[in-house]
Formats: structure tokens, C-alpha cells, sequence
């Protein structure tokens, strides 16, 4: 890899005295490099979007999306896939290498992945990724960038990335804007299909740097058991039609004696949905004012809500204070029939065979689980999931930067072309087979093969498609008929802090959810809840609010001068 | 610190040589091995009862989630999703899971990639463990004691990720096996045990292996290798583990998956599923846990067989470099 490197004692010491100053500066060197500037608070101008469009590829969904962001579902597989990508988009094309995230086992080796091979024949080269355990990426990421070590094009760590984000990519990586920006997208057309509030998230330090994995703007509110409902009268959620109700309800389908409990895990984002309550920071156009969520008294009387029902024992005992790392814990006990309500992000509904669909399915055919929505009149939906996170590509010739962008173009292909049926399901006859619905059934094989992390490279708004059960694709595709129209302005999309950016989803968000958690437990009363604001906003909330309303401010003086 | 050490090692001579002759019987007939010595009362029934019940709790406590593991290998998802996550005896067995695990060759190849560098980083670090340790066991090494000083340093301090990883890649090492095995080579602390075992063997036999005209290289092989058989094993044992459980420097200095050793690939499993706590609501699906399991069990084996064959040297070694010390 490195070649031959000739080391005396001289040079050794050298070297080690270079490491000792690289210790030091290491983080600033990465972070600044050459073009170093301070980072600031901005408005992200509109002008560097790409136009966005619906894709068509000539694929009929069976219940089509919408412009304003519901996805389309697909009840049956296509039979003929169609190409999403022009012949051979990276013919000649030298090997591409690429670091990204995985939640999924490693794939085999290349010469044992006949997906693998099949889809970079497609492609026209070869892409070597180092696929890391999400947990395990900010350690290889900090010190890729510490090394200099990036690949041509990497996923951005979604927790413990470095601190002056703009300046780094400045620094290190290419401005997509003159590819991307405006009506330039199109020569990328399944780029074009990733809506304008995931590029929004790409934009750093006054440009478009990022390619989105886009996701479908809410995360939901959670799953429930609709035979349970039923059971106690409620057939249709708009039945629930307040956050009391709910309380009753809850307290209704809890029987500690059978082991029965309404909540499996936390139930804040469902309550604060439903009271209304704003999604991370609020901009007052009128006044300029940001609030945070904490300050919101509408999510402090969710909070209330949460702390009450778990005195009453509506909370599987012990799972609120389950960490990401016990998931697969908690959302066994609720697939195991032992809660009503458990809240998880979408994807894991409708995932073959461990999904809750096919999961429960297996337990016990009369569990009927369903995506569930906020509830009662003053329900908001949250715009919590726009895009997983960003790629980035390193600096690199003209040529090099758009062979990029077609394979991530490639990689953002739609549901049921011949790209993303490759990706998916890999070649047929050897990762899958086709049943009788003429639904891809992945093989052994396949399970292994079609983990290579492609779809981290690009992605476009996921549409919904079970293998297993049509019904729970309708209520899926319901549930964000739902959704998308109670969707709220998220302003932390137009605007951005570097603070926020550096500490918003790590420290502070730390001391935000573990106060709650303290709170809805009983560790600490509800009059604690003040100074748990308080702490939030030393740590780093008032920084964050003070250069969000400059970089307002700064926007509303330019539209004033105009 | 030297009347110290050697009031310990009189000491412990002395207790050895009491444990091997306890209470000598009048008639010369050596004590029938389980009997009691007569300084001994005989235990109460109730005691008898608290001590086996200690032992079972305490073999229970490290059996449990052992046998919960295989167990949950061979069970099907429903039967786990019925058990919340740990089967002990699965409804459905099957080889499923192992199945799953083995298909695409990842996990072999990892397999071999775990064993290569665990035999190869073994036999190094016992080189030079070994070499070292006779060294600064020996008096009148030039800068011996700032040699060693500078080992134990190591224990106490140590570089931090980010320098560690330049100084591998500026020597040349990253995407190279020689990254998971140089950088851990010399464990201060096996080095310690090795040289307190060292010093602790008689300077008469130094001696006399000088007064036959042996050099260093020779008392080394010829001398003190063949009775320190325990400590190395010992030794052995210990970098043995440690390279086939490291996984960090693995995901670090390793920038091609195909290169990745069996924890590397056990975590990639073991991880599946699990949601960073901040990240994005449930993009990690829920895993196959019979499949982490049956990778788990795949990984725990191979340590697990060779353990028996050196535990007799395990308690010697370690005991001996240790009080010695």
C-alpha cells in the first residue's frame, strides 16, 4: 500500500517528533488545511439547490407518491426492471474507492459476490469500499482524516465528525455546486429525485458539498397493535382524538400481571408529536426569536405526560432506559406480543424476515402491527429524517468528480430498475430466486452478497415494497399520507450553527434525552425539569441560539437592503 | 527492595515446602490424597451446604449466558423472540445460523486471517518478549534500567489513537498485517513476568553455564529456556488472546475489509441492528441474533480448545513471576 519506506534511526526520530507536533495539530491541520477559516453561522441560500424532480423511470406505482413527499409504494415486484443509468456510466473510469457506514454484516470478498462483480460490470470498474460498523466509524473517520487517508468519496459519520466541519470540507473536499446546483442536477437524473429538504442538509460554509442519503423527511411515530386497539375499541387511531385519551388507553391495554404493558421503550416523540410540540429549534420569522424544543411548553407537558404514565406502570419495566445498543432487547419483547407501542423508525417494518411484519407474523399470525401516527388535534409531524447523512467527495480533476457523481447517481437508482434490483436482491439464479408473485427471494447467498453498502453512496427517497404482506405496505404508505401533510418547518435546514452542527446531535442532545429520561423515570421530579434547561443551554443551547439569530438576522438584513 | 524480595522468596519456599509434606503421619505413610490434615476440623454440614451452594451459583452465574449463547446459535427467530433474545434449549434446532455465518467465505477467511496473525504475532512477541526480558534481567546492562523504565511507561501511558496511527502509517505499515502485530508486540506487563521469572531462576546456574564457556545466546537457550517452560506458556497464552480478541487496531490500520480479522467481522455481526443512540431513527434493522450467536461461538472456540493444554503451566507461571517479582 504505502511501498517500501526506508526508516534510519535519524529519520525514525524525526518522524517521531513530527508525530509528537501531529498530536497537537492534527485536529486543527484537518479541520482548516490550507484554505482554513473560522466557521460561521449562515443562511443557506436556496440558489445552491438542485432543481428537484419526480423520477419516472416508466414504473408504475400501485399507490403513487406525492410532490410533497409521500412515498410511493409498490404492491408487486417488477417483473422487467428497466435501466435508471445511461450503457456504462464509469466506463474507463480508474477503481473508485469509497469509506461508509454499515449496519449489515461484511460481504464476501469480490470473487466470491456475484452481485458485486455483476454490478460493477454494469458500472464499468472496480469500487473498493471499507465498510465500518456505524458504532466503530467517528474512530476510523477521525483518524482517515488525522492520516490523511480519505478515500474518493466517503460517508460523513453521523455522530463524532470533526469540529469546524465547513472548514474541513473546504479544505479537503470538492463544491458539488457548479455540478449539482440549479438545473446543472440533471445530468444526473436520479440525483434530481432527492427532495430539496435532504440537499438543504448539504449545504456547509455557503456551499453544496454533499451528495444526501436522502430518507423520507419524518421518522414516523413508532409502531402499535391494531388487534390490541381493537380490543379496547379503538379501530381507527382518529378515534384518539387527544393525548388524554391516550393516557386512557394506555393505561387500558397495561396488565402487569399478565406481563402486558402499552409503551415498550420510550414514548416521548409520539406524546410531544401529539401535543404539538416543535422539533429541535423553532424560528420566529416575526420576531427572529429561537426557542429549542426543552423551551417549548408544549413538549414540557409531553414530558409531564411521559413521567405520569410511567408512575401509573404503562412502561415496560426497565426499557426506558435501554440505549441504542439493547434495541434488538426492547423490540423483541414487543414482537414477542408484551407491549402495544414501541417506537422505531420505519425501516425496520417492513425488512424481510426480522422486520416487525414478517417478525411478529412468525410469533403469532393475530398480531396486527401498524405504523403509528401522532394523535389528537394538536398533532405536528416531526421533519426528523431527512437524510441519514451526507457523501462528500475529495478533491479531485473535473473529469474525477463527475465519474463520482454518476456512481452515486448510479447508487441513487429507483425502486425496481435494473440498478437498484441489483443492489437490492443482487443476480438471479444465484442471490435470488423469483416466487410465484414474481417477488425476489434472496438465497443464503444473496443475504450475504447484497450487503456491499452501495446504497451509502446515494440514495433516494425510499419507496415501500413488502415481499410478504400487501396490506402492510398500504398502512405504511397510510401512515405518511398522514405524516407528510402535519410535517413542520424544520429551520436548523436553513439555517446552521457551527455549535449546533458540532454539538447538536452529541453532547447536548446527550444531556437532553438522559435528562428526560431521569425525568420520566422518577430519578428526578418534574421540578427538575428548569434546571435541566439550564444545563442544556450552558453547555452549548445558548451559543447554538445566538448563531442561529445571526445568521437570521444577517439574511433578513440582506432581504432588507434588496 | 532486594532483603524484600528475598525475605518473599524464602518466604514462599517455605510455604511450598509445608504444602508438599503436610503433617508427615507417625508410621512415614503419606496422606491419602482429599484427606484432611489434622490441624483441620471437620466441616459442619451446614458449611458443606453453603460452599456448594457458592460454587454452583458461581458456575451458574459464568455458565449461564454461555450456554445461553449456543443455545440462541441453534434456535430459529421466533423461538428467540419468544425467549427475549437468549434461548437455553431451543424448540427448533437447527444449523441455520452456522449455516448463514459460513456462506460467502467472510467469516472463513477472517478465520484464517485471525489465525495467521494470532501464531505469527505470538511467535514474535515471545522473541521478543523473551529476548528482552533476559536482557534486563541480567545486571550490568548498559541502560537497562532506562530500558525498562521505558516499557512500564507504556503501561501507565500510552500514545493515543490518532499518534499511534501516524506512526504506523509513516513507517509504512497501514493495510499491512504487520500493523496488527508490531505496534503490540511487547506487553510491558508479560515483560515483567518474564523477567521476574528470569531473575528468579539460581545465579549458580548462570554461573556455571559461564564456567563451561557459555555465552549469553547459549545460557539463554540451553539454561534458562528449558526451565522456564511454565512462564512462557504463560506468556504465550496471554498474546495468544490478545491478538486473536484485538479488534481496534484492526478497524484502524486496516484499510481494505478483506484484510479484517475475526473480531472485526464478529462486531460487523455483533453490531448489525443497533442504533446509534443520536443517529437516524432505526436505520439499522433488526439482526439475525441466532447468526450473531452461531459467529460468537466461532469466535469463542478456538482459544476455548487451546486453553485446557496450557492451564496446568497458567497458575505456576503467573504465581511465580508475580511474587517473585
Amino acid at each position: 500500500m504505502s511501498g517500501t519506506t526506508y526508516i534510519n534511526r535519524r529519520t525514525l526520530l524525526r518522524r517521531g517528533a513530527g508525530v509528537g507536533l501531529g498530536v497537537v495539530a492534527a485536529p486543527l491541520l484537518a479541520s482548516c488545511g490550507d484554505g482554513g477559516t473560522a466557521a460561521k453561522a449562515e443562511a443557506k441560500s436556496a440558489k445552491l439547490l438542485p432543481t428537484t424532480t419526480v423520477r419516472n423511470i416508466g414504473i408504475k406505482a400501485d399507490l403513487p407518491g406525492t410532490a410533497a413527499g409521500v412515498p410511493s409504494a409498490f404492491l408487486k415486484y417488477p417483473a422487467n426492471p428497466v435501466r435508471a443509468t445511461k450503457g456504462t456510466p464509469l466506463k474507463g473510469a480508474k477503481k473508485i474507492t469509497a469509506v461508509t457506514e454499515t449496519f449489515a454484516p461484511l460481504p464476501p470478498e469480490r470473487g466470491k459476490n456475484a452481485a458485486l462483480r455483476e454490478i460493477e460490470k454494469l458500472l464499468g470498474t472496480q469500487v473498493d469500499f471499507t465498510a465500518v460498523p456505524a458504532d466503530d466509524y467517528p474512530a476510523k473517520f477521525s483518524t482517515m482524516v488525522a492520516g490523511d487517508q480519505l478515500p474518493d468519496v466517503f460517508m460523513y459519520p453521523e455522530t463524532g465528525g470533526v469540529d469546524n466541519k465547513a472548514g474541513f470540507l473546504q479544505a479537503t473536499c470538492v463544491d458539488l455546486g457548479p455540478y449539482l446546483s440549479g438545473g446543472k442536477v440533471k445530468d444526473y437524473p436520479n440525483l434530481a429525485a432527492i427532495p430539496q429538504y435532504a440537499w438543504q442538509g448539504a449545504i456547509f460554509g455557503g456551499k453544496l458539498y454533499g451528495i444526501p442519503l436522502a430518507r423520507n423527511g419524518s421518522a414516523g411515530a413508532g409502531f402499535y397493535r391494531a388487534d390490541l386497539f381493537e380490543r379496547a375499541g379503538v379501530s381507527s387511531l382518529d378515534q384518539i382524538d387527544s393525548t388524554d385519551r391516550l393516557v386512557e388507553l394506555a393505561k387500558e391495554l397495561t396488565n402487569p400481571k399478565k406481563k402486558q404493558y402499552f409503551f415498550i421503550s420510550g414514548a416521548t416523540t409520539l406524546l410531544a408529536q401529539s401535543t404539538g410540540a416543535q422539533s429541535s429549534w423553532k424560528h420566529d420569522a416575526g420576531t427572529g426569536k429561537w426557542t429549542y424544543q426543552l423551551e417549548d411548553d408544549k413538549y414540557r407537558h409531553a414530558v409531564e405526560i411521559a413521567a405520569k404514565l410511567y408512575k401509573a406502570g404503562c412502561y415496560y419495566p426497565g426499557t426506558v432506559q435501554m440505549s441504542g445498543a439493547q434495541k434488538a432487547q426492547y423490540t423483541d419483547l414487543f414482537k414477542n406480543g408484551k407491549g402495544a407501542y414501541v417506537y422505531d423508525g420505519m425501516p425496520a417494518y417492513l425488512a424481510p424476515a426480522t422486520g416487525y411484519v414478517d417478525a411478529m407474523a412468525a410469533i403469532d399470525k393475530s398480531f396486527d402491527v401498524r405504523p403509528m401516527v401522532p394523535v389528537g388535534t394538536d398533532a405536528v409531524a416531526w421533519t426528523n429524517n431527512t437524510a441519514l447523512s451526507n457523501c462528500f467527495v475529495k478533491k479531485a480533476s473535473d473529469d474525477r468528480v463527475k465519474e463520482i457523481l454518476r456512481l452515486a447517481d448510479f447508487a441513487a437508482s429507483p425502486f425496481g430498475s435494473v440498478e437498484y434490483t441489483l443492489i437490492k436482491y443482487g443476480v438471479e439464479g444465484v442471490d435470488h430466486e423469483r416466487d410465484k408473485d414474481g417477488t425476489p427471494v434472496l438465497t443464503k447467498q444473496g443475504t450475504q452478497d447484497t450487503t456491499v453498502p452501495w446504497s451509502f453512496l446515494g440514495s433516494a427517497t425510499p419507496a415501500f415494497f413488502s415481499a410478504t404482506s400487501a396490506d402492510a405496505t398500504r398502512y405504511v404508505h397510510e401512515a405518511y399520507t398522514t405524516l407528510i401533510p402535519l410535517l413542520i418547518d424544520e429551520p436548523t435546514l436553513t439555517y446552521s450553527s457551527p455549535t449546533w452542527d458540532s454539538k447538536g446531535a452529541g453532547s447536548l442532545n446527550t444531556i437532553h434525552s438522559d435528562g428526560i429520561k431521569d425525568i420520566v423515570t422518577g430519578r428526578k421530579p418534574m421540578s427538575s425539569y428548569d434546571a435541566l434547561v439550564k444545563k442544556w443551554r450552558n453547555a452549548g443551547g445558548d451559543k447554538c441560539r445566538s448563531e442561529f439569530e445571526q445568521a437570521s438576522q444577517q439574511q433578513a438584513a440582506e432581504k432588507g437592503k434588496k | 527492595m532486594k532483603g524484600c524480595t528475598a525475605v518473599l522468596t524464602v518466604e514462599t519456599t517455605a510455604v511450598k515446602t509445608r504444602r508438599r509434606t503436610p503433617a508427615a503421619p507417625a508410621a512415614g505413610e503419606l496422606r491419602p490424597s482429599g484427606a484432611r490434615p489434622p490441624w483441620m476440623e471437620k466441616p459442619t454440614r451446614l458449611g458443606l451446604f453453603l460452599k456448594g451452594l457458592a460454587l454452583v451459583l458461581v458456575v451458574g452465574l459464568v455458565a449461564y449466558p454461555l450456554l445461553g449463547v449456543i443455545g440462541t446459535s441453534f434456535a430459529s427467530q421466533s423461538d428467540i423472540i419468544r425467549s427475549n433474545g437468549l434461548v437455553l434449549w431451543p424448540d427448533h434446532p437447527n444449523l441455520d445460523a452456522y449455516r448463514t455465518a459460513f456462506t460467502g467465505g467472510r467469516v472463513t477467511r477472517a478465520l484464517f486471517v485471525s489465525v495467521g496473525v494470532t501464531v505469527a504475532g505470538t511467535v514474535c512477541s515471545l522473541l521478543a518478549t523473551i529476548g528482552m526480558a533476559y536482557g534486563l534481567s541480567r545486571r550490568g546492562v548498559v541502560g537497562g534500567r532506562f530500558i525498562l523504565m521505558t516499557a512500564l511507561f507504556t503501561m501507565l501511558f500510552n500514545a493515543g489513537v490518532i499518534p499511534n496511527f501516524l506512526l504506523v502509517k509513516e513507517l509504512g505499515l497501514y493495510n499491512t498485517f504487520a500493523a496488527l502485530v508490531l505496534p503490540t508486540m511487547v506487553s510491558a506487563f508479560n515483560l515483567v513476568v518474564m523477567r521476574a521469572f528470569f531473575m528468579n531462576l539460581p545465579e549458580e546456574l548462570y554461573d556455571a553455564a559461564k564456567v563451561d564457556g557459555a555465552g549469553d545466546f547459549r545460557t539463554l537457550i540451553q539454561v534458562v529456556l528449558p526451565l522456564s517452560k511454565a512462564v512462557v506458556a504463560v506468556v504465550g497464552l496471554f498474546s495468544a488472546v490478545a491478538y486473536w480478541n484485538a479488534y481496534f487496531n484492526a478497524l484502524l490500520y486496516l484499510g481494505d475489509n478483506d484484510k479484517w480479522p475475526l473480531p472485526m467481522v464478529l462486531r460487523t455481526f455483533i453490531l448489525q441492528g443497533q442504533a446509534l443512540d443520536s443517529g437516524a431513527a432505526g436505520e439499522a434493522v433488526a439482526p439475525q441474533q441466532a447468526v450473531q450467536m452461531a459467529v460468537l461461538v466461532i469466535a469463542v472456540v478456538p482459544i476455548l480448545l487451546v486453553y485446557p493444554f496450557l492451564q496446568r503451566y497458567f497458575t505456576k507461571g503467573v504465581l511465580t513471576g508475580a511474587v517473585k517479582g
